[in-house]
């Protein structure tokens, strides 16, 4: 089920302009859920309290640490993500190179 | 006939599908790493919130969780691959 992204750079020009627009489009349209989800998620997490209209300041300061913690969280599995992605990337390029070697 | 070049079409026909498959493993990628993101934060990050920053602990533990999270994902594809041939 893991098909390496290699065809990318053997896609014509035009498609890859394409796959650029798509590429921009999908990360706004990804912000935009982030932005959503870490407002559920923090709201969730840290509202408690229906007997004022204003957030009390203990909500509003856990707001504030839970946005800072997500992001940092999102921040590390990110880079760790990157790292599993090349590493298999590396792996399938060098299987392909002894598969062609073995010829 | 073979030593003929495939027509324009053709061509046109093989990069759209390309470009369309493409998207999709990006797509693909984008909720993989969400859903690691989501879950690795409800396992590791210390509630109630004391702070911003992420502790020692908390960082090991995503590393750990991601960790784990990719062997699985490696898991269940080899097993899915498995079962559909």
């Amino acid at each position: 089920m893991n098909f390496p992204l290699d065809s990318v750079s053997d896609l014509p020009d035009d498609a890859k302009m394409a796959l650029g627009a798509a590429l921009e489009q999908m990360q706004v349209r990804d912000s935009l859920k982030m932005y959503n989800s870490l407002v559920e998620r923090c709201f969730k997490e840290c509202v408690e309290d229906m007997r004022s209209k204003a957030l009390t300041g203990k909500e509003e300061q856990c707001v504030a640490k839970c946005c800072e913690k997500f992001m940092h969280v999102t921040a590390r599995v990110g880079m760790r993500f990157q790292e599993f992605f090349t590493q298999m990337e590396q792996q399938a390029a060098q299987q392909a190179a002894a598969a062609q070697g073995g010829k | 006939m073979p030593g003929e070049q495939p027509s324009e079409a053709e061509q046109n026909a093989v990069a759209a599908a390309a470009l369309t498959m493409a998207t999709t493993e990006l797509e693909y990628r984008v909720s993989l790493l969400n859903s690691m993101v989501a879950t690795c934060h409800d396992r590791c990050a210390a509630r109630p919130y004391k702070e911003g920053a992420l502790s020692v602990g908390e960082n090991s533990c995503i590393d750990r969780c991601a960790a784990k999270y990719w062997q699985v994902v490696a898991i269940v594809g080899q097993l899915l691959g498995a079962q559909n041939k």
